[in-house]
């Protein structure tokens, strides 16, 4: 401490005041005494002390209402009561009401010497108390305002994108339709001049721009998965996965496959976007089985205490677990465009959406007899948002 | 059904060649004018600038309108025909690249009739196009009693 700690002694007893002020005052402290409580309340009006010690009775007023005075005035002075062994019981009531300890006449000075100390460290320790919840105060509203800023930048950075977005939706397709259609254009109008490489040349041209609009609308779907907001909820996936399984039937009522959909899986998420998962996987699982006789498609869950488990699981034509690694990226695929259609961004969508709730994807499969996916999601108490 | 006007407000030629293709592959004879954003569109409709002098009492049947033009986009253009006596009931099809929520939305609430996407594909593109021209020149009854 920098300052010299300033006791301010409160005694009839002159004696004791001179005493206590010789000792402490060799010490280094700074002393003043006074005679009286209203002499002790002028003084603290004054210039407030560190520590008051106070006679338990004094001539104008009861030793207990002085230190309630006195702490009223100022709330960090620390207060030591002296007392006869008369007043013991008014002593502790003293400490009830805001003394930091009472010492017992006839005064032993190293206790008092001993007892100053301890308070005058509970008023450092209280200081530096007060100085660390006004930094850690601060640190908190320093934080907030960076959330804040780094959530406005984040909604700013999402505006550019869905404007992006949209650009690319709109300005890449009109040069694209031009492609299209003059191209379809020359192949009807000029069929004549052309021989049949030149018209197979213009065909596969058309197929390209065809596919160009696909990959554009799949890169859209992609970006839009990311940027819509999630509202998480409880979900009944047997009811979800059995509607999805309903529109692929109704798609193709001709095929025969077997669907075995466990009853009462539920899962925590965003309804819209569960919906993507179910019809991308339920829907590779259909497609891969297409060429099998006697199709199986099964989608079952296993509850864990933080997590959900998921699985979709086929019998069709599988793939290499060497190439497992690729799976799900965007636009990679492990079959050929002629074998089965696709662009590649079906298991790219799931897995982003299974991130974005703080879940994980994986795959087995072998080629020839199946693949199985599996994907996790937090339980509503487990729950992590990206 | 071949005296009918077609006003198509477009900007980008290449559409214009391809809508004009498809009206023809659909047999459709009609006369289509040209206007390359909203201005162009007004002063044919109101008989101003490079229309100066032409009937304005013959009215299009339809008007094909594109959104996204310079100067003057199609919704801006739509709001001022939709404000004054003479252009208010011409019916309106938006014919457009965009397919997103609140171009469809703005486009209805500002009064459009109808809203149809361009799709990539050409032999989409041609079909639309032939449903409209066949839908606004023949089977509807246009505000004007029909020319």
């Amino acid at each position: 401490m920098e300052e010299k700690a300033k006791i301010l002694i409160v005694d009839d007893d002159e004696s004791i005041c001179k005493t206590m002020k010789l000792i402490f005052e060799a010490k280094g402290y700074d002393i003043e005494t006074v005679k009286t409580g209203q002499g002790a309340i002028a003084a603290t009006q004054r210039s407030p002390c560190n520590i008051a010690i106070l006679d338990i009775r004094l001539p104008d007023i009861d030793g207990v209402d002085l230190l309630t005075q006195l702490l009223e005035l100022n709330a960090a002075i620390e207060i030591i009561m002296i007392t006869g062994y008369a007043s013991i019981e008014t002593a502790v009531k003293a400490l009830t009401k805001g003394a930091a300890a009472y010492i017992t006449k006839p005064l032993n000075m190293d206790e008092v010497l001993a007892t100053v100390n301890k308070a005058l460290e509970k008023q450092q320790l209280t200081r530096e108390k007060l100085r660390a919840e006004g930094a850690l105060r601060r640190l908190t509203e320093e934080l907030e305002r960076r959330v804040e800023k780094r959530t406005r930048e984040l909604e700013a950075a999402n505006q550019e994108l869905e404007a992006f977005a949209y650009s690319v939706s709109h300005d890449l397709r009109s040069p694209l339709r031009g492609i299209a259609g003059f191209g379809m254009a020359v192949l009807e109008d000029y069929s004549d001049v052309l021989d049949e490489t030149g018209r197979d040349y213009l065909r596969r041209m058309h197929e390209a721009t065809v596919r160009m609009s696909e990959l554009i609308d799949d890169m859209l779907s992609l970006s839009r998965v990311s940027r819509e907001e999630m509202h998480s909820k409880e979900i009944d996936m047997t009811a979800l996965a059995r509607t999805i399984a309903g529109e692929l039937r109704s798609q193709e009522p001709g095929r025969d496959v077997e669907l075995a959909i466990s009853d009462n899986i539920v899962a925590y998420g965003d309804e819209r976007l569960m919906h993507q998962v179910l019809e991308n996987l339920l829907g590779n699982a259909w497609k891969f089985t297409s060429k099998h006789p006697s199709a199986r498609i099964e989608f079952g869950a296993t509850e864990q205490e933080k997590e959900t488990v998921f699985f979709v699981r086929d019998n069709g034509v599988g793939f290499d677990m060497k190439y497992a690694g690729k799976l799900f990226n965007v636009f990679q695929r492990l079959h050929h465009a002629d074998e089965f259609e696709g662009t590649g961004i079906g298991l790219a969508i799931v897995k982003r959406i299974i991130s974005r709730h703080g879940g994980r994807t994986w795959a087995e499969g072998s080629v020839g007899t199946g693949a199985t996916f599996h994907f996790t999601l937090p339980t509503e108490e487990g729950e992590e948002k990206t | 059904m071949n005296d009918g006007l077609i006003l198509l407000v477009e900007d980008n030629p290449d559409d214009v060649i391809l809508t004009k293709r498809a009206l023809k592959d659909a047999n459709i004879a009609n006369e289509v004018i040209l206007a390359r954003d909203g201005v162009e569109a007004l002063e044919y409709l109101r008989g101003e600038g490079a229309h100066k002098g032409r009937n304005t009492s013959i009215m299009p049947e339809v008007i094909l309108l594109d959104i996204k033009m310079p100067r003057m986009g199609g919704l801006e253009f739509l709001k001022i025909i939709r404000s004054e006596e003479s252009t208010k009931l011409l019916p309106v099809v938006i014919l457009t690249s965009s397919k997103q929520e609140k171009d469809v939305v703005e486009s209805y609430s500002l009064g459009a009739n109808s809203y149809i996407q361009k799709p990539v594909d050409f032999d989409q593109f041609s079909a639309a196009v032939k449903k409209l021209g066949l839908y606004w020149l023949v089977t509807n009854i246009g505000p004007f009693g029909g020319q």
